[in-house]
Formats: structure tokens, C-alpha cells, sequence
């Protein structure tokens, strides 16, 4: 995998917002904010099957994401890759790991839990300062 | 212009940071954050250009940037459009309005001879 510079590992590793980027099939892109999971290799993000985002993945993989260090705004990471696997998460476990790891106590699972997936997206590049 | 919800709104005029996404000539994405200008109608940045954003631009004029609020971070807004216009700003006076925006010192940039607005139009504004 990529190198990760170690001053930017730390905007990686907080429960911070990714501003994900897909291209919709007319070739504009698409921005919203995400919650994540970096795992040290590869960033987890839940998501929906029926979801803009996830038709966008099916015809062009490509992924970017930009975050801001919520500690310093003049700090921030950019990263590009691609989605690398679609994990199923039917019971919306890992949509309630996210939702404690943003700071909700003792979060329900979604009422959409049946449609959850996990996008797994392999990083090939990063960028920032 | 598209209608832009009085709820949304809000964020647009706030100094916050957009997300800004374009699309690289080989079709894949790009997103990195940037000041910006709301005037109503139109989003302007301050850019360089020299940069791959301003590159990426010229292939495909397509913009779009996203906005969250760091207060109520559900609160977020996505802004679709394109690149409308290129003005150049070699005196960084864009630049510099920018700043003043942000709460910075109104000094103008180091790069002021490369300096140029991106003026995009709004086509589509979601959010929540």
C-alpha cells in the first residue's frame, strides 16, 4: 500500500467528517460528508445499497475523500483510491460501531439496516499538509 | 438559478470549508478543501494556475462541493454546477476579500501572478 506520512496518520486515525467524492455516470462529480474507519490499511465507510453513491461505484470505482484536522483547520488530508470490496452488513453492525465511535452512546442499529454495506476502499495515494 | 433552501443557506454564507471535488482526466476523483465565496448566486474560489484542480477543470468543468456544519455535523449541504468563468486576480484582490472573510489578515498571496477566481455556477443544492 501507500506511504502515509506520519504527520497527517493522526487526521486518519480521529473520528472526524471525510468529505467523500464519487463521479456520477455523466461524469460530474458527487460530494458528501461520511463517517469512517481507518484500519490502518484500508477506510470503511457504511453506507446504502440504493444510494447515489453506491450506483456511482458500480460503473466508476474511483474514490477521493479530503478531511480537515478538527484541531487545525490549516491541517488536512486528501486521499485517493478505489473501492476495493463491498462488504454486506445486514444487521447494520458496523454502522453502529461508526455511530459509537462519533460519539452516540448507545446507538439502535438503522431502521435501513437491511440494505447496509460496507465500502471498502483501497488508498493509493495522499496528500496534505 | 436553482433554489436554494432557506435551511441550507446558512452554511453558504458562513466562513466554512468546502470540500471542492473535480474529476481528473483519467475520471477519477479528486477532493480537497477550499475558502470560497458565496454571492447569492454563484460560488467563487481563489486558485492558482498551476494546480491539478485548475487542470482537471479544463477537461471537465463539472464542480461540485459539499459543506458540513462543525457544530451539527447531520447539518451538511452538497452544491453541484460547473465551472461558469476563469478570472484572472494577479493584484490577489479576490484573494485577499477572501481572507478577510475567513477572519485572516488581508494580505495578498505570494502567488498573487498566477491567482485566478473559479467561478462556478450552482445548478443543484441538497443537503440537510
Amino acid at each position: 500500500m501507500t506511504e502515509i506520512p506520519d504527520a497527517l496518520r493522526p487526521i486518519l486515525e480521529a473520528p472526524a467528517f471525510a468529505h467523500l467524492a464519487t463521479v456520477h455516470p455523466d461524469g460530474s462529480p458527487q460530494s458528501s460528508p461520511m463517517w469512517f474507519l481507518f484500519d490502518g490499511e484500508r477506510v470503511r465507510f457504511t453506507h446504502t445499497s440504493f444510494r447515489a453513491k453506491f450506483r456511482n461505484l458500480q460503473a466508476n470505482p474511483g474514490m477521493a475523500f479530503s478531511i480537515l484536522d478538527p484541531e487545525d483547520p490549516y491541517r488536512y488530508i486528501e486521499v485517493r483510491g478505489v473501492l476495493d470490496e463491498i462488504v454486506p452488513d445486514p444487521t447494520g453492525a458496523f454502522y453502529v460501531e461508526l455511530s459509537r465511535r462519533y460519539g452516540n452512546e448507545d446507538p439502535p442499529p438503522p431502521p435501513d439496516a437491511a440494505d447496509r454495506v460496507i465500502l471498502v476502499m483501497r488508498i493509493d495515494r495522499v496528500l496534505g499538509r | 438559478m436553482t433554489a436554494i433552501p432557506d435551511a441550507l443557506r446558512p452554511l453558504l454564507e458562513a466562513p466554512a470549508i468546502a470540500h471542492l471535488a473535480t474529476v481528473r482526466p483519467d475520471g477519477s476523483p479528486r477532493s480537497s478543501p477550499m475558502w470560497f465565496l458565496f454571492d447569492g448566486e454563484r460560488a467563487r474560489f481563489s486558485h492558482t494556475r498551476t494546480r491539478a484542480k485548475f487542470r482537471d477543470l479544463q477537461a471537465n468543468r463539472a464542480m461540485t462541493f459539499s459543506i458540513h456544519d462543525p457544530d451539527d455535523p447531520a447539518h451538511y449541504v452538497e452544491v453541484r454546477g460547473a465551472l461558469e468563468e476563469i478570472v484572472p486576480d494577479t493584484a490577489g484582490s479576490f484573494s485577499i476579500e477572501l481572507r478577510r472573510h475567513y477572519g485572516k489578515d488581508p494580505v495578498p498571496p505570494d502567488d498573487a501572478a498566477d491567482r485566478v477566481v473559479l467561478v462556478m455556477r450552482i445548478d443543484r443544492v441538497l443537503g440537510n
